[in-house]
């Protein structure tokens, strides 16, 4: 195995990284340190980058070295033009087995789950998935994620040092080896020139009719992207790893939501909602909290109109402050806040917005 | 049409209670349902079944004895039968063991039922351990393409079908996205979708849904939708109650060859925890205890007041 940390990059398609896939080569940092300490031995951050178009790949490989990669790998091919778990897979799975990463790091991204386990399957890996932190034990790496709705935390160790290990992690979590919260983990050194160093790029094209032991004429079967449907109203920043967060649910309606919106903005904080108000359209899925979404960990998690069922409450349970606002007494919520308001959000969050202000002067 | 519908018993609250000794999941004491991601998935057949009639739908699920109740779960929804695979060998089985078994398991009932599946439908993930890794790993264990994370699959007989005015926009898209080489519809494999069964699913994205064109056989793995799924009828719940109900043992399921994962690195790893890919070191309940601050005043204002002063004091505003 090569002590290599190989991170799986995502692009806007022009040859931007995406925000998550900045982070996540700042974790690879943090996992790549820790594993140093561990096994007493050097590892190599490793850009990985897969598309069809050459420019945009450049242009993302120099970010990407630019955001602490020490090499970068691409693949290049014409399947590769549109993400697909099929391709993505056999093409990342064919260089993994002749290069022996120790691990690839994938961050929870739509992409990345549909990706990282498949491609696991496909080395015959281990994976862990949705990691939030680590720890080092005896010159082993342990990796801890929560189970059971967030109730569990579960530390478990890769058995097989032979083979490409999978992690997937967390966005807007880990830090927990620096001791400092995310922030330690999560800030890049995007100041950092790119090293000219001969050979830190490689490039390497993919066909999948190339493949050595692929009878003639087999090709992989996958689908057929045909249509892109229009996202319903994206209400600013990304929760994911936001300090703050402000969300509503069905009692909040779409007129609650301006004034949830309001205040996020007054809070320099995102927008959150809860599955009913995803369902009926008031916001798009980015801002789902909760088992069919994102697990965030905030410091100030504010709820307004949210009934707090146990599908909502896995995915915020962690934030350090939970408020809530809700006319109902007995709301389940209550019980997993530490402060509560019992009233009609219309009225309250007016109150709270000229309340702040009034503070800030 | 066959549909293999895959599901899981999980504890109803997707909470967990540990035997202190030895870290592993108790599972006594609490309710155990049927994980509810997989009543979505099958929702979906019985959708898919309401277009093509004679569709056949089996569920699956491995698990101790007691899963067999999840089995008459989806008998009671309109599942023609239920496979239970179980065996104390397969106790303690991680993710990449239970797909190479249920992997296995597809192929056995595929020659016992003398059919071939033509869709594998499962959750997105499990309220328990909830790693969404399932799907994707028996998708690459049986060698078919996968769609994660769906809303709604409806089935499209031909390729036919497809030719239309949705796939002029797509080309429309993809020229405007310059998304070039393999994207298009023209080039669909020739061997994939040979059987001329396709499924139009919508996939929950957070940069728009996307509606994908995915050719039999496949797999799929369903999110929350924003329909209500379906209550089980009295008389097949009944029924259910008195079927006898398929059990695949180690035996059975590790004779099976399994042609469809050759890509996969290795092949030949049975279930159970010695073949586990991942030590599990500790399990610990989290403190999650909140000592609540509830405001009741029925002027908002003051109530606000009141908050706010404390957020302020505390730092936390
Ligand atoms: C498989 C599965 C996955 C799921 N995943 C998720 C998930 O990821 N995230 C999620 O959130 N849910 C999820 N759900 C849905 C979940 O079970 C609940 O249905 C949902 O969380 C309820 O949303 P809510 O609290 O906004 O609505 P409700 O339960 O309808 O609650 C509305 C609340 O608003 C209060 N209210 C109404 N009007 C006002 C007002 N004027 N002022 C103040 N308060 C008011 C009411 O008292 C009530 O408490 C999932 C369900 C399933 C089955």
């Amino acid at each position: 195995m090569k002590k290599e940390i190989w991170t799986y990059l995502e692009t806007d398609g022009r040859g931007e990284l995406l925000p998550t896939s900045i982070e996540l080569l700042a974790r690879a940092k943090v996992i790549a340190a820790a594993a140093e300490q561990a096994e007493e031995e050097k590892y190599t951050i490793c850009a990985l980058l897969a598309g069809a178009d050459h420019d945009a790949l450049q242009n993302a490989t120099e970010k990407a070295l630019g955001a602490g990669a020490d090499r970068a790998v691409l693949i290049e091919g014409p399947e590769l033009a549109v993400y697909r778990a099929e391709y993505y897979s056999d093409a990342v799975g064919e260089l993994a087995e002749k290069e022996k990463p120790q691990m690839i790091l994938f961050e929870r991204t739509t992409d990345g789950m549909d990706l990282a386990p498949r491609l696991a399957a496909r080395l015959g890996s281990g994976m862990i998935s949705d990691c939030v932190d680590l720890a080092a034990e005896d010159g082993k790496l342990l990796w801890i994620r929560h189970a059971f709705g967030g109730t569990a935390a579960v530390s478990a160790s890769f058995r097989e040092q032979e083979s490409t290990q999978i992690i997937s992690i967390r966005p807007g979590s880990f830090g927990g080896m620096t001791g400092r919260g995310s922030e330690a983990a999560g800030q890049p050194d995007t100041e950092r020139s790119v090293p000219e160093k001969d050979g830190a790029v490689s490039l390497v094209n993919y066909n999948s009719a190339d493949r050595a032991g692929r009878a003639a004429g087999e090709r992989i079967a996958a689908p057929e992207l045909v249509e892109v449907l229009e996202a319903a109203a994206d209400r600013g920043m990304d929760p994911a790893s936001a300090r703050v967060i402000v969300a509503g649910g069905n009692g909040a309606g779409p007129e609650g939501f301006k004034l949830i919106e309001e205040l996020a903005e007054l809070l320099h904080g995102a927008v959150g909602a809860s599955r009913v108000a995803v369902d009926k359209g008031w916001i798009s899925h980015a801002h789902l909290i909760g088992q069919s979404g994102i697990t965030v960990t905030p410091d100030l998690y504010i709820n307004c109109g949210i009934s707090g069922s146990v599908q909502h409450i896995v995915g915020m349970r962690d934030a350090k402050c939970v408020v809530s606002i809700n006319k109902d007494p007995k709301a389940l919520i209550f019980n997993v806040s530490d402060y509560g308001i019992v009233g009609d959000l219309h009225k309250v969050l007016p109150a709270l917005i000229a309340e702040i202000r009034r503070h800030r002067g | 049409m066959n549909i293999i519908v895959c599901v899981k018993q999980t504890p109803e609250a997707g909470r967990g209670e540990m035997n202190p000794g030895t870290g592993t999941v108790c599972r006594t004491g609490q309710k155990q349902v049927i994980n509810p991601f997989d009543l979505y998935a099958m929702e979906a057949a019985l959708r898919v079944q309401e277009k093509e009639p004679d569709t056949r739908i089996i569920a699956v699920s491995m698990g101790p004895a007691s899963a067999a109740s999840v089995l008459r779960d989806c008998i009671g929804l309109g599942a023609e039968t239920g496979y239970l695979v179980s065996d104390p060998a397969f106790e303690g089985s991680d993710v990449r063991g239970t797909a190479q078994v249920l992997a296995r398991a597809v192929r056995v009932i595929e020659k016992r039922e003398g059919i071939r599946a033509d869709a594998v439908f499962c959750g997105a993930k499990t309220v328990d351990g909830g790693t969404s890794m399932l799907g994707p790993e028996l998708a690459q264990f049986l060698g078919v393409p996968q769609v994660t994370y769906a809303l709604h699959c409806s089935p499209q007989k031909t390729q036919e079908l497809q030719k239309t005015q949705e796939m002029q926009e797509a080309q429309k898209l993809q020229e405007s996205q310059k998304l070039q080489g393999g994207a298009g519809l023209q080039n669909m494999p020739e061997e994939a979708g040979a059987r001329g069964i396709f499924f139009r699913v919508e996939k929950e994205d957070d940069r728009g849904n996307r509606i994908y064109c995915l050719p039999a056989p496949c797999l799929v793995t369903f999110t929350k939708a924003s329909f209500q799924v379906r209550y089980p009828l009295i008389a097949r719940i009944l029924e259910a109650e008195s079927m006898e109900l398929p059990v695949l043992t180690a035996e059975e399921i590790l004779a099976e060859e399994l042609p469809g994962a050759g890509l996969c690195g290795d092949n030949s790893a049975a279930a159970g925890p010695g073949a586990a890919a991942m030590q599990v070191q500790a399990v610990q309940l989290r403190k999650l205890e909140k000592q609540s601050q509830i405001i009741e005043d029925p002027d908002p204002v003051k109530a606000v007041a009141a908050l706010a002063q404390r957020l302020f004091s505390e730092g936390i505003l």
